[in-house]
């Protein structure tokens, strides 16, 4: 440091000073950007996981929906079904069944699931006012035949009298000529002509749909869209309820966190379990026990370097020797084991800082009334540094808690129903918020979303828990 | 500091005490010993492991070869090179994100703030190291990659910027904790030294301080590093888990953890050739990350010396 010189700057003095009162400014806006990111990063995930509770509420109604593509002139169309029958609910008895396409939501014509649920979201009254097309085309047209000669295409014979169709004026053997504006080119085609017709009307209403009937066109008005209010009942508490308690599901609005949670919870306990006296021991050995030889310092230094080899690598090495070598299968035992040896080197050098804490006159009172060394271990060093280790084990834990890249490769990268044991397949919360991202339905990105709230929760709950211990707890010498 | 009087008062105990307290001592010694036992399964299954993919790859081909496609029925391909340079820029972007503001911040933790800022920053600086990383992967997919969108109108849903960003977000923390232990710890001597010269507070920090804790930021910087290029999730969940090559920061790539996770969510049978990849893929890891890991640590434990 000695042949450092200074530089010389011939500028003036006030120069010179503002430049130093412009660094600093420079190094804390630096801290104002961590921190924009960080709340950033919170308000978008919590903006994010909003829509959940009217996705809970559109569930518990009946209206489990999902966005489907019309193919159509080389365009894709998108129309909202509801994609999953609920028995007893309130859509069932509106008679709302599966397939049935949602057009409108009171004026509004929704396109995509997200509008559907944006719409509960902001509902002014308790129902919603729905306008819905009914997703089998025979309850309207009958069956539909394309004439082979003229591909004209023509309502059948046996036009059931309750259909909508007939209601509106169609008669057996009529031919659809266009619905709107829309050309009929095909029976299937027809009730997709519908969908798109109606999806351009600014509220539900009849459709003029031309017909020829004995080479006569006649346009008749055909109500095919059917409406109804639906009671949604709305509310936070159950939404949050039933996505804590719910398993995975393909629908976004049924899919819950229940395996995950109760697979985290069981992971880490289990982790906590494992780690614990081993950690605990080992720092004990090195603190109290190990005298200064080459074996000690190699073990200092390999623990050092596990403490930051990737996790990825660890998962290997579980999926290896205990999975497979040991032939434990990867169930949630192993991935306990193996997270145990992720966070061991973290709760070591943790405990071994607590232990160090504690002061030598403790140790030497205790020995001079005759104390062997694990005596003087157990009754008197380790319970002024326990709360010191469990501060280091709960934050080796939350770090155990988000870990995801370890257990995919443990096999908890799976689709469950069920709460997991201990022998069982498992899942995690970090694995399953993986896993809907990589959904790519609409909604999955929101559940995800909500799926994180909740895994910040806890982890928020974990570090509290481990500073109420060292305020409470901190002694000083 | 052990004891010095007291240490061995086992002898005079009765027999069972001694014996009891040799067992005890045994059982503490095989918790430590268990970091000896974990590092050699470790590097066994590696070599081992590895053994069975090099037996029908060269290595060669392994660290040169540019096709990486070990799930090509036909015409497999191992060349890792895609891998590597993916890992290797996607930790570059981070360190890119994560040095400047990491390091400023340090600075300013140190030097500018006062006791009572420092309190409280500090602290939440930490939490964006608590953030778990598939977090941060959903932030880059969802937040990131939209927001360069409107600056970069051609980059891809999933791409390695915004992978590396969020992932140097990630790791900000663990520089700006690092180096600030160690601008903190330079003497105040030295920076008394050079106000006496006459030095305002910006030119004792760029010629005095940083100078003095350059070692010290290097092993946070070589840290940073090697989390980097062990990272998995934020990579897997943004980046797109396909090799590219030649690589572009706007289109996906894959790294070599990101290969790991895909064998593993894969559908291939145990005893796959597939699998052999991760062993030698993973073995590639462990030996970057070791020796960076090694490196940082070699250069604190002197840069500590120095002034003590």
């Amino acid at each position: 440091m000695s042949a450092q010189t200074l530089p010389r700057d011939r500028r003036s003095l006030t120069w010179r000073k503002a430049k130093s009162t412009l660094f600093g400014s420079l190094t804390f806006s630096t801290i104002l950007i961590s921190f924009a990111l960080l709340v950033a990063l919170i308000v978008y995930i919590l903006i994010n996981a909003r829509p959940l509770m009217a996705m809970r509420a559109a569930s518990r109604a009946g209206l489990v929906v999902s966005t489907m593509i019309i193919q159509w002139d080389a365009k894709n169309l998108p129309y909202v079904i509801v994609n999953d029958f609920v028995p007893e609910s309130e859509a069932a008895r509106a008679g709302i069944g599966e397939f049935d396409a949602i057009i409108h939501i009171g004026s509004q014509t929704v396109y995509r699931s997200a509008q559907v649920w944006e719409a509960i979201a902001h509902l002014p009254q308790e129902t919603l006012p729905i306008g819905w097309i009914s997703g089998d085309p025979a309850k309207i047209f009958g069956d539909l035949q394309m004439d082979p000669q003229t591909g004209a295409i023509r309502v059948a014979i046996d036009l059931p009298e309750e259909s909508l169709g007939f209601r509106a004026g169609l008669r057996p053997g009529d031919i659809l000529v266009q619905i709107e504006d829309i050309p009929v080119t095909g029976s299937r085609q027809a009730w997709e002509a519908l969908i798109v017709a109606a999806q351009r009307k600014p509220q539900p209403g009849p459709l003029a749909v031309q017909i020829e009937r004995d080479g006569e066109l006649l346009t008749i008005a055909l109500d095919a869209e059917q409406t109804a209010q639906i009671p949604i009942a709305r509310s936070w508490a159950r939404a949050i309820w039933d996505f804590l308690t719910s398993f995975d599901s393909n629908s976004p609005e049924r899919a819950g966190l229940a395996s995950a949670i109760v697979g985290s919870f069981y992971l880490v306990g289990l982790t906590a379990l494992f780690a614990l006296p081993i950690g605990v021991g080992a720092a004990i050995y090195l603190e109290e026990y190990a005298t200064k030889n080459p074996l000690t310092e190699l073990i200092q230094l390999l623990i050092v370097n596990l403490a930051g080899v990737p996790s990825v690598i660890y998962g290997i090495i579980g999926l290896e020797i205990l999975a497979r070598a040991l032939k434990m299968d990867r169930v949630l035992l192993t991935g306990a084991l193996t997270m145990t040896l992720l966070i061991l080197p973290m709760v070591i050098i943790a405990a071994r800082e607590a232990l160090r804490t504690v002061p030598d006159s403790i140790r030497q009172a205790a020995y001079a009334v005759g104390a062997t060394r694990w005596q003087v271990v157990r009754s008197h060093v380790l319970p002024y540094a326990l709360p010191g280790i469990l501060t280091g084990l709960i934050i080796a834990l939350s770090r155990a808690m988000g870990e995801a890249a370890l257990l995919i490769l443990l096999g908890a990268f799976q689709y469950l129903t069920f709460i997991p044991g201990l022998r069982d397949y498992f899942t995690v919360i970090p694995i399953q918020i993986f896993t809907w991202i990589g959904e790519a339905k609409d909604g999955f990105a929101n559940i995800a979303a909500a799926a994180i709230v909740v895994l910040l929760a806890i982890l928020l709950v974990l570090n509290g828990l481990a500073i109420f211990l060292r305020i409470k707890f901190q002694r000083r010498w | 500091m052990k004891p010095t009087i007291a240490t061995r008062p086992a002898l005079h105990a009765p027999q069972g005490r001694y014996l009891k307290e040799r067992l005890i001592q045994g059982v503490l010694f095989s918790c430590a010993f268990l970091a000896v036992v974990v590092t050699a399964v470790t590097i066994w299954i590696f070599i081992s492991g590895s053994g069975i993919f090099f037996a029908k790859v060269p290595l060669g081909e392994f660290l040169g070869g540019t096709r990486w496609a070990p799930t090509d029925i036909s015409t497999p391909s191992y060349g890792a090179l895609p891998l590597i340079v993916g890992t290797l820029i996607i930790t570059g972007i981070a360190l890119l994100v994560a040095v400047p503001i990491g390091l400023l911040s340090a600075i300013y933790l140190s030097e500018f703030a006062s006791e009572r800022v420092r309190k409280v920053a500090k602290p939440i600086l930490e939490i964006l190291a608590g953030i778990p990383t598939v977090v941060y992967g959903y932030f880059a997919l969802l937040f990131i990659t939209p927001l360069l969108r409107s600056v970069l109108p051609e980059i891809q849903f999933w791409n390695a910027l915004s992978a590396g960003i969020a992932l140097g977000i990630a790791i900000i923390p663990l520089v700006s904790s690092l180096s600030e232990d160690i601008i903190y710890a330079v003497p105040r001597e030295l920076r008394e030294g050079a106000y006496a010269l006459g030095a305002t507070k910006y030119e004792t920090i760029r010629s005095v301080v940083l100078p003095a804790a350059l070692s010290g930021i290097a092993a946070a910087t070589i840290l940073a590093m090697s989390r980097a290029i062990g990272e998995t999730m934020i990579v897997a969940i943004a980046a797109g888990r396909v090799p590219t090559w030649p690589p572009d920061l706007l289109k996906p790539l894959e790294t070599l953890t990101v290969h790991i996770v895909n064998v593993a969510t894969g559908d291939a049978e145990a005893g796959a050739f597939i699998w052999a990849t991760i062993f030698a893929i993973g073995a590639l890891l462990f030996v970057m990350t070791l020796l960076l890991n090694i490196l940082s640590y070699w250069i604190v434990r002197r840069f500590r010396e120095q002034y003590e």
